[in-house]
């Protein structure tokens, strides 16, 4: 009972905020409902034993084939939705209080993803998970149709749902074939497993599912539905795409394809080098391209694809540096986007050639953005460093090749991050108009606020591995 | 009998009540009552309490599946009278007439819940046919109700020559009409046998409208007025489905050359149904017209629960028609509220009716088979009621694929909603129109959410 309030009260709250007409914005609703939640989230996870973190209730039967509405807080999920309540916490305050100009309905669609979201990393029926997977898609396609920007938005948003919903059939062909040829007791996790190990080879299952989660991530060379989508959405929508939704296919992938399939595919060597080649033509497309939501939109699909690689090598390292990288990633994108937003809001950035200097002008966020960066490019002492060293480890005990690949993205991800700051940053100032203007108090808390997080896991990442 | 009476009756009176009922709006609630009347003869049936009981037992009996499905069908017609109770006069005065042709057509689909002959059935879909080739034209002066009346009435009398071939041949090679005697046939008749069972399956093809017999479809559907196309779309074709599924699960044949060429036949029918039925969707300007195509997939999605007819796909069936009705239905509401029924007509309805959209975006959901709404769990249970071979996986996955370019068109007209603007004045809904869309709309989420309540509610009337 005390897990559905998690998907509960961010789904009413949601609705509510949706429906209901009123001129006035009732922003302070989301805010306090997502602090309330990572509050009640750390609470969960560090005060109750496992037990208390469980919820089962029978729900409904299909060809004797029974499924579960369960879910439980424990491992990689507790991770994730503390992760999710924390950005929707960041996100809630950066927007209220910088930008007040949102409707009603954009809130209450945003707290809607919440829910799902919250749902995805909670549910241990494959259904449910369906159900949830599924949902989060909804408030999204009519966030970035609304409020996207108007040029590309009907058909960015187009592709983007139609490639994700395909995927989605795909794994939904995959689910009915589970449960009405193999015939599990129920859609339990547990249970599947149980059904799919009996059988021998599922290959073409594992593939279906793959390619559902692949898109989601997205892995090359079904990512090009990003880069646009990224840039169409309204920041909240982006920041949500990036730190949380990729990170849904990452987690699936955890949760549900490996338990599921567990036996090494023929052709997994062949898959990571795809997966390494999409790796390091992101990050040459990162390094030449000037837009900044491009380059951090690459960048994102570059760190993704070093993630994903190392949970192939499914060794105990490489998980725990996953599943470590996995938060970390969330943390530090969700820093970029606020900082992309917020020069953006200021001074009109698009591409790196429009403005230099920044340092000059706004010395404070220069210090951040640097942080940010930094972390991004996985300097020692900040959180990243410690995910990819314990990825790159488990790569070359897996294959020194993929490894190899992995250690060029870092090198190539140093090279754009850094190009992206020193373009911005220093330099001659281009745009004169620039006034000085002083960094407003909030955003020193909230950006303050997540280099903390990156560099207090930097020193001591026993913080998440203990959760794990 | 009950069932066939009270409808018959129905039909009756309505025949009547324009000397009584001077308020058009009045009949359709006096139509909702009988149809409610209707399931309480149905309730009444079902637990032996029967008018004229076991005097035919060679012509009806008492099939509970039917008989729930027939309750069914008049819940989805006692929402869809309640929604529509403004739209009966818009294509012409005679709305007691109107309401007339609908409950003799309703008791149509009576006869073919009760049925266990060959020859019943057929008397059936004749009385549940005829009274619809005069809907579909009762826009007398518009030249496209006229056209799709003369093409409903012209393929309708073609594909019942087809049917009754098939009786005739089915007989020749059974020697009986009677349902329970089909699947026992003389070994030198097979080939006539079999000839008949094709024609017998095509003719029904043709009722439900799916490929190769689906191409007057669309025309009569876009033709018709959409208050009567929003009728024939969801109820008689429920009825058509119900029908079908009775007659097929009769030639339970385990072999011999009907049993070999069955799974063919049906995968057939479906993938060609949904290729066509969806790139014929994708062209259209017009949304009714996309509607009425995309009811043709709709029916291929349906044809799913052939493969193997147990109490699983009839289930499953029963569970499809309920959600595809209720989309349908506010769907067709939001055609009869938009000035043309272009997307363009739906620009900016968002804003213009904000109840209205929204029941239609969650009705379009619906069909695209989105979680938390009915079309998902009717989708999903469908195709699991499909999935009797290992090899009829790639049969399901085609069909999802082919799904993706249905919630293509779908989007169409959630953009032109949603995030199209249009200077067209606010469209003024009634308090109760917009509150039977809210119904509709709450009904489509708690059975996507709780799909055991219709199976609840269903038991509670069959308390046996």
């Amino acid at each position: 009972m005390l897990l559905s309030l998690l998907i509960l009260l961010p789904l009413l709250a949601g609705l509510g905020l949706t429906i209901i007409k009123h001129n006035r914005t009732f922003g302070f609703v989301g805010t306090a409902v997502s602090i309330y939640l990572f509050l009640y989230t750390l609470f969960l996870v560090f005060t109750k034993t496992s037990i208390d973190l469980t919820f089962l209730f029978p729900w409904f039967n299909f060809g004797g084939i029974k499924t579960y509405i369960s879910l439980s807080l424990t491992g990689l999920g507790a991770t994730m939705v503390l992760l999710t309540t924390l950005v929707y916490s960041v996100l809630f305050i950066y927007f209220y209080t910088v930008k007040k100009n949102y409707s009603n309905a954009f809130y209450g669609l945003l707290l809607l993803t919440f829910a799902g979201l919250n749902g995805v990393f909670l549910a241990q029926d494959l259904v449910l998970f369906y159900f949830f997977w599924e949902i989060v898609l909804i408030p999204i396609y009519f966030l970035i149709g609304i409020w996207g920007a108007k040029r590309t938005r009907v058909s960015a948003n187009t592709t983007f749902f139609l490639y994700t919903i395909l995927g989605s059939m795909l794994m939904l062909g995959g689910i009915i074939y589970i449960g009405f040829q193999l015939r599990p007791e129920s859609f339990l996790l547990t249970d599947v497993v149980k059904a799919t190990a009996s059988f021998g080879n599922l290959q073409t299952l594992a593939w279906l599912f793959l390619i559902a989660f692949a898109i989601k991530i997205p892995l090359f060379p079904l990512h090009s539905w990003q880069p646009t989508v990224y840039k169409t959405s309204p920041t909240p929508v982006t920041v949500i795409l990036s730190a949380l939704m990729a990170k849904m296919g990452l987690f699936a992938v955890v949760n549900w394809l490996l338990p599921l399939f567990p036996s090494i595919h023929p052709a997994t060597d062949y898959l990571l080098y795809v997966v390494g080649f999409g790796l390091l033509y992101a990050s040459l497309i990162a390094l030449t391209t000037n837009n900044v939501k491009k380059i951090i939109a690459y960048s994102s699909i570059a760190h993704l694809a070093l993630i994903f690689m190392s949970l192939y090598a499914q060794s105990e390292t490489g998980n725990a540096g996953a599943y470590f990288q996995m938060f970390s990633h969330g943390i530090v994108v969700l820093g970029l986007w606020l900082s992309v937003d917020y020069m953006e809001r200021r001074y009109h950035v698009k591409d790196l050639k429009s403005i230099g200097g920044l340092a000059n002008v706004d010395p404070a966020f220069a210090v951040f953005f640097t942080l940010f960066g930094l972390a991004n490019l996985a300097l020692p002492l900040t959180s990243s460093f410690i995910g990819e060293f314990m990825m790159l480890n488990a790569l070359y005990q897996f294959n020194p090749i993929l490894c190899v690949i992995g250690c060029l993205g870092v090198i190539l991800s140093a090279a754009y991050t850094l190009r992206m700051n020193t373009a911005l940053l220093f330099g001659e100032l281009k745009n004169t108009k620039v006034k000085k203007r002083r960094f407003p108090k909030i955003l020193y808390f909230i950006f303050g606020f997540i280099s903390l997080i990156i560099l207090a896991l930097g020193i001591y990442p026993s913080i998440i591995f203990n959760l794990i | 009998m009950n069932i066939i009476l009270t409808s018959v009756l129905s039909g009756i009176i309505f025949m009547f009540s324009g000397f009584v009922l001077k308020d058009k709006r009045h009949q359709s609630i006096l139509g909702a009552c009988l149809f409610i009347a209707m399931i309480v003869a149905a309730v009444f049936q079902i637990n032996g309490c029967e008018i004229l009981s076991g005097k035919y037992p060679n012509m009806i009996e008492t099939d509970p599946y039917r008989i729930s499905f027939f309750m069914i069908l008049c819940l989805v017609g006692v929402f869809y009278l309640l929604v529509n109770r403004n739209n009966f006069s818009q294509p012409g005065s005679q709305v007691s007439d109107y309401m007339a042709l609908i409950f003799i057509s309703f008791a149509g689909i009576a006869v073919l819940a009760s049925f266990n002959n060959l020859l019943l059935m057929f008397l059936g879909i004749e009385i549940l046919s005829i009274p619809l080739y005069a809907l579909a034209g009762s826009a007398k002066h518009k030249m496209k109700s006229t056209e799709a009346a003369v093409k409903y009435f012209l393929m309708g009398s073609f594909s019942t020559g087809i049917m009754l071939m098939g009786i005739a041949l089915i007989y020749g090679a059974t020697g009986s009409f009677l349902m329970a005697n089909l699947s026992t046939y003389a070994f030198d008749f097979q080939s006539i046998y079999y000839l008949g069972w094709v024609l017998l399956l095509l003719s029904l093809c043709f009722k439900v409208s799916v490929a190769p017999l689906h191409f007057w479809a669309p025309d009569v559907y876009d033709g018709t007025p959409t208050v009567f196309s929003s009728y024939m779309i969801t109820i008689v074709k429920g009825g058509a489905f119900m029908t079908f599924l009775a007659v097929m699960s009769e030639f339970k044949i385990t072999s011999g050359i009907v049993a070999d060429n069955y799974q063919y036949l049906i995968s057939f029918i479906i993938i060609l149904t949904l290729i066509l039925g969806n790139f014929s969707a994708l062209k259209q300007s017009s949304v009714k017209r996309m509607l009425a195509y995309s009811s043709v997939v709709q029916a291929g999605f349906m044809m799913f629960a052939f493969f193997e007819i147990n109490e699983e796909s009839q289930n499953a069936l029963l569970f499809y028609t309920v959600s595809y009705g209720l989309a349908s239905i506010v769907l067709f509401y939001a055609l009869t509220q938009v000035e043309n029924v272009d997307f363009k007509g739906f620009n900016g309805l968002s804003k213009r009716s904000p109840v209205l959209a929204f029941a239609s975006v969650v009705a379009l959901l619906s069909l695209a088979g989105i979680p938390f709404t009915a079309g998902f769990l009717a989708k999903f249970m469908i195709l699991s009621s499909a999935m009797n071979e290992p090899s009829n996986l790639i049969l399901v996955i085609a069909a999802l694929v082919l799904a993706v370019l249905s919630i293509y068109y779908y989007l169409k007209v959630i953009v032109a909603m949603y995030f199209r603007n249009s200077n067209k004045k606010k469209i003024k809904l009634s308090f109760s129109s917009q509150l039977f869309l809210i119904i509709g709309t709450v009904l489509t989420i708690a059975l996507g959410v709780c799909p055991d309540l219709l199976w609840m509610g269903l038991n509670c009337l069959i308390s046996k």
